[in-house]
Formats: structure tokens, C-alpha cells, sequence
């Protein structure tokens, strides 16, 4: 009775992350990568001469402690979660997307210069604003897809070094045409408020880019597990030449997984200018793009899972301030701690590996 | 006139430099069937080490030694990681590469406080050249007679095509994989020092600017061969040494769009290259003996 209790539960919170049940979804190994990633930045921050755990004290009393840092941690949140999902819709067809920085830009790119030079009713420019960077970020990324499905050209080195152009790009067009006139550095002015993104509740700074958020993951949901179009992508990305022998058009799908991974990259460019910094700087993004890998692979490329794990290096990338205020521990030390995250998801085959030697040992006693 | 050019050519040699050792390394591991997507972050974590060891020592050529085996020790771990466990080398590598800017990142600004400036430099010959430039250019050649004319070249190449094969005359593929990871890594990582000891005398963040992404472009150009891959390199630096010079000189034009040059010309090269090069067989393959 008991049992059944227990596994109906598994159940259903495995149909909630998509897969079988709970264990099936890999809920433990993200758990077990994040605790490993943050005992190894340990190591570092005791070579700095610090405490790790009054370090991560510090860390989450940045992300947590007062309304205000709540309000910048659900902020950055909203962004992460988008250049994740950029991440994974990629992902989900097989292709390696490394560019989601680099769509952030053009979409916030695109998004100011809506902002800065479409005249009209507030509303339709932030909502043309929004669409503008969902299309410049998308068709940034769509030319990735192009290049890869046309020419063979591997998409981890092309998006790497367009994430550069991007932000050279930017960096012209604030220091030149869309320049703020009586601004000595390279940005523009700042948006009338009129045209920022409104707040959700009134009285904090928590801006309705969270909602678009969640209705883009739930749109990841839906299109990738419940419509056709998406299980076609999904079996492109699990075995190419099989969807090629079923009928299955390959090319047209990655170009369109790699223009709606783009488009959600812009998107998350679009809400960081309309919502948060309200002006376009040369920094718009302080390395969300590759938060994004992180928080899609922590999160198993799953709606649920990237809701968590976005919340998580929200968390911790608004926490960083905090403790590079108060420690003599740099900010950057997030980034490290991230990309160890990564490193131990991708080592949980270290588990497989030993339950094989194990395997084996008992072949032999046999 | 004439001067004009040889300064220019000059100058498109020494920033060739610090790629072509990345790209022998990346080479090197390719050939053996293993992606080094992981390039960039052994190649910051050179330059790092090598500017904080040469000033340690009081001497480049020790810093430089150190810088290797530090980027060797990586070598050899994402070689277990990719051998034993078979993980993903593309994704491995780019977390590689994210922990590499995060660990140098976080170390260079808890331990200096203005960027570190070498204090002890190469000699310089009269073209102002660095005995690394004359060791790399001589490397091609040495890569060359490895790969194609002894046998453990041979092996190496095999192993990238097809390790069964190679598993069945008896050799070991794992050992020959894990020798090509660590030297193609000590080649990175001196890359990596060169950028900061020779080219720049200090160290900045973030340094390597992609590079270790662009030596794998060279190598794709290159068709995988160590001359290719020369050829490669020398076109990058040309592009790196007119975007410097359109960004310094009076032309007006604007400096945003000459510093897109080096990777816009990465791009455009993969396209024209990538379609008719035959990568190794068995490149980005795990390789799993009972199989």
C-alpha cells in the first residue's frame, strides 16, 4: 500500500518534469553536481584566505536578504532562464548552441533601437520592442543553423565567434547611431518610462518579463512533448539519420530549432533592456549566454528542471555582489562554481561507469 | 613601401604565433580522435601561469615550463573524462573553457590588483623576433615528420580513424589518446604563455579573446595536416594584424567593426572548408573496447 503510495508520488512528479517517474528524470545527479561544484569552490575560496561557508553565507544573503535583492535576483532569473531555454531548444536537435550571448545582444539591440526610433502608443512599441528582439535574436540564430545544415560548419566554434561580433556590434551602433548625444560614454539615453516593462507588483522593481518567462517554458513544454512538430525536432536530435529514413525533413528542423533558440536568447536580451536596465551599455549582459548552458543542463533540457536550476544561478549570480562586497572573494568566483556545475552533470556518467565496473567484477567472481 | 610590408608581414608572424601552438595542440589531439573543444580555457589558464610563474622564477623560460605542465595536468583530466567516463567532448569542453575564465578570473583579481605585469622578458633577435617564433615554425616541421614518418605518428593517426583496429594489433588506444591529450595540451598551454609573456608583457583578463575556438577553426582549415594548419594560422594572423592596424591607424574607419575582423574571418573560413575535409573517422567518438 505503502509502496504504491510511493511510487504513484514518483509518478507524478516525474510526469511533471516529463519523463517516467521521479528517478528516471535524473531529479538526484543535478543535486549531487551542484554540492560537488560548490565543495570544489570551496577549495578556491580557502586559497583566497576565506571562509567557504561564511562566503556562501554572504551569497545567500545577496540573493535573499532584503526585498530589493530578491527583487535582482528574479530579474536575473527571468533572463537565465530564457538564454537556458535558448540552450535547450537547440539542444532538443541535437545542435550545440554556445551563442546565446550573442543573441541576447542583437535582441537587445534590436528591441533599443524599436524603443529609441519607432514613434507611437507606449504598449504596441514595448510589445513591437519584445517581437523585435525575438526576431533579430532568431534570425541571429537561424544564420547559425544555415551555416551548419549549408556548409557543415561546426556550430560550437561559429556561435563563439559571432557572440563576439554581437557584442562589437552593440558596442558600434551605442558609440555611433543610436548614441545617447549628451553621453561621453558609448550608451544610449535612457528610455522615457513609458516604455519600461511594468512591474508585477506594484511597489517592487519585479517586472513582468518573469510572466513571459513562464509562458515561454510552458511553449517549450507544449510544442516539444505534446505537438508533432516538436517530436519531429526530438527525434532529430536523438538520431539524425533515423528521422532522415522516417520521412523526417533534418535540415528544416535544426534551422528551426536554432531560429527559436535564437529568438529566445533576443527575447531575453529584449526584457534585460525594457525591463531592467532600461538603456542599452556595452555590458547589457554580464555573461547570461553561458549562465544559459548551465542552468539547461542542470535543469535535464526539461521545462520544470530549468524553472529550478534558473532560480538557483539567479541565485547565486545576484549573491556574487554581495559577496565580493563584503569578502575579499571576486564575484567571478559564481562563474567557476558554475561551470563546475556543468563539468559534475556531465561527470554523473562516472556513476554509470562505476556500477559498470561493478558489473564486471561480479562477471568475474562468477 | 617595401618596409611597410615587411613590418606588416613581420607583425602578422609574431601574432601568429600564440595560435600555432594552440592549433599544433589542438592538431594533435584531433588526429587521435579526441575534439579539444576545451582549447580556450587550457590556453587562459597558460597565460596565467605563465606570467605568475615567470615572475616567480625571475625567468620566461621557466614560467613558460610551468604554464605547460599546468595545462598538461588539464590535458590529462579532460583526457580521463573523455576516455574512461566517454562524456560529451563538445559540451566538456565548453564547461572546460567556462571554468577556465572562472578560475583565472577569479584568482588573477583576489591575488592582483591592477593586471600583472611581466617583469623578465625573452631575448629578442634582430627582426624582434623571440626564439619561440623559430621553436614554433620548426614544430610544424617536427609535427609533420611525427605524424607521417614514425611510427607512433602512424598509431596516433589510426587511433583517430579506427581504434579497433588499432586495439587489435595489440596497442593500446587509451595510452596513445591519453599521450595525445596531455602534449596537445602542454602545446596549448605554451601557446597560452607565449600570449602573455612574449606577445603582451602582462596578463588581462579574458586574454585569449577565443583564440582557443579559432585554433580549431585553423585546424579545420588546414584539412588536419600540420602545413594546413600553418597556412591557417598565418591567415588569422593576417586578420588580426589588420584589424590592430585599422583599429590604431587615422582611417576613420571605426574600430567596433575591425575588431569583428578575426572572427568573421574564422567564420567564413569554416564555411568555405568545413564541407570538403575528411575529419578522422572516429573523431568525438568514445571508443569502448567490448564492443
Amino acid at each position: 500500500m505503502k509502496e504504491t503510495k510511493k511510487n504513484k508520488a514518483n509518478e507524478f512528479l516525474g510526469s511533471l518534469l516529463f519523463t517516467k517517474n521521479l528517478k528516471a528524470s535524473g531529479f538526484f545527479e543535478p543535486i549531487v553536481s551542484i554540492f560537488l561544484a560548490f565543495l570544489f569552490g570551496s577549495i578556491v575560496i580557502l586559497l583566497i584566505g576565506e571562509n567557504p561557508l561564511s562566503t556562501y553565507k554572504l551569497m545567500f544573503g545577496g540573493a535573499f536578504g532584503s526585498l530589493a535583492n530578491i527583487t535582482n535576483t528574479f530579474n536575473k532569473v527571468t533572463t537565465l532562464t530564457l538564454t537556458g531555454l535558448s540552450y535547450a531548444f537547440a539542444f532538443r536537435c541535437g545542435m550545440v548552441n554556445i551563442g546565446a550571448e550573442g543573441q541576447l545582444y542583437i535582441g537587445a539591440l534590436c528591441s533599443s533601437i524599436v524603443v529609441l526610433r519607432v514613434p507611437g502608443p507606449a504598449p504596441l512599441v514595448i510589445l513591437l520592442a519584445l517581437l523585435a528582439g525575438f526576431l533579430g535574436g532568431g534570425l541571429f540564430g537561424l544564420l547559425i543553423g544555415f551555416l551548419k545544415v549549408t556548409f557543415g560548419a561546426n556550430e560550437v566554434i561559429t556561435t563563439v565567434m559571432l557572440n563576439y561580433v554581437a557584442q562589437y556590434l552593440v558596442l558600434w551602433a551605442i558609440s555611433g547611431p543610436i548614441k545617447d548625444p549628451n553621453s561621453l560614454t558609448a550608451q544610449t539615453a535612457v528610455f522615457e518610462e513609458s516604455y519600461w516593462l511594468p512591474s508585477i507588483f506594484p511597489g517592487t522593481k519585479i517586472q513582468c518579463g518573469i510572466l513571459l518567462m513562464v509562458a515561454s517554458l510552458i511553449f517549450f513544454g507544449i510544442f516539444l512533448w505534446k505537438m508533432v512538430a516538436g517530436f519531429e525536432m526530438q527525434v532529430v536530435g536523438q538520431n539524425s539519420s533515423a528521422a532522415a529514413y522516417a520521412g523526417v525533413n533534418v535540415k528544416k528542423n535544426r534551422l528551426l530549432s536554432m531560429f527559436l533558440a535564437g529568438g529566445f536568447g533576443g527575447l531575453a536580451g529584449a526584457i534585460e533592456v525594457l525591463g531592467v536596465q532600461h538603456r542599452l551599455l556595452k555590458g547589457v549582459s554580464s555573461n547570461y549566454g553561458f549562465d544559459g548552458i548551465a542552468v539547461a543542463l542542470l535543469g535535464n533540457n526539461t521545462p520544470i528542471g530549468m524553472f529550478l536550476s534558473g532560480i538557483l544561478i539567479g541565485a547565486m549570480k545576484s549573491g556574487g555582489n554581495n559577496v565580493q562586497m563584503f569578502s575579499k572573494v571576486p564575484s567571478s568566483v559564481v562563474d567557476l562554481i558554475r561551470a563546475l556545475m556543468i563539468v559534475f552533470v556531465l561527470v554523473n556518467a562516472l556513476h554509470r561507469f562505476l556500477k559498470k565496473r561493478e558489473m564486471r567484477r561480479d562477471l568475474l567472481n562468477v | 613601401m617595401s618596409n611597410s610590408i615587411l613590418t606588416f608581414l613581420n607583425s602578422v608572424v609574431l601574432y601568429s604565433i600564440p595560435l600555432l601552438y594552440a592549433s599544433l595542440g589542438v592538431l594533435f589531439m584531433e588526429v587521435a580522435g579526441v575534439v579539444n573543444m576545451g582549447a580556450e580555457g587550457m590556453m587562459i589558464i597558460g597565460s596565467l601561469v605563465g606570467i605568475m610563474a615567470s615572475n616567480a622564477f625571475g625567468n620566461v623560460w621557466a614560467g613558460a615550463l610551468i604554464a605547460m605542465l599546468a595545462a598538461g595536468a588539464f590535458g590529462a583530466l579532460f583526457g580521463f573524462l573523455v576516455i574512461e567516463l566517454r562524456i560529451n567532448q563538445v559540451v566538456l569542453g565548453v564547461a572546460f573553457n567556462l571554468a577556465g575564465y572562472g578560475l583565472t578570473t577569479t584568482l588573477n583579481r583576489a591575488f592582483s590588483v591592477d593586471g600583472i605585469i611581466l617583469k623578465c622578458t625573452y631575448f629578442k633577435d634582430a627582426l624582434g623576433f623571440y626564439p619561440p617564433v623559430y621553436i614554433g615554425l620548426g614544430l610544424v616541421a617536427l609535427v609533420w615528420i611525427i605524424l607521417y614518418k614514425t611510427n607512433f605518428g602512424i598509431q596516433l593517426r589510426s587511433v583517430g580513424e579506427n581504434p579497433m583496429v588499432v586495439e587489435c594489433m595489440g596497442i593500446s588506444v587509451k595510452r596513445l589518446r591519453y599521450t595525445a591529450c596531455i602534449i596537445g595540451a602542454m602545446l596549448v598551454g605554451f601557446g597560452g604563455s607565449f600570449l602573455s609573456t612574449g606577445l603582451l608583457s602582462r596578463y588581462a583578463e579574458q586574454m585569449t579573446d577565443g583564440r582557443g575556438y579559432i585554433a580549431l577553426a585553423a585546424v579545420t582549415f588546414g584539412k588536419y595536416t600540420p602545413i594546413g594548419t600553418l597556412a591557417g594560422v598565418l591567415i588569422f594572423g593576417a586578420g588580426d594584424t589588420l584589424s590592430l592596424r585599422l583599429q590604431a591607424g587615422g582611417s576613420g574607419f571605426p574600430y567596433q567593426i575591425a575588431l569583428m575582423i578575426p572572427y568573421v574571418l574564422t567564420v567564413v573560413a569554416l564555411c568555405f572548408f568545413s564541407h570538403n575535409v575528411h575529419d578522422p573517422a572516429s573523431l568525438g567518438v568514445p571508443y569502448t573496447k567490448n564492443r
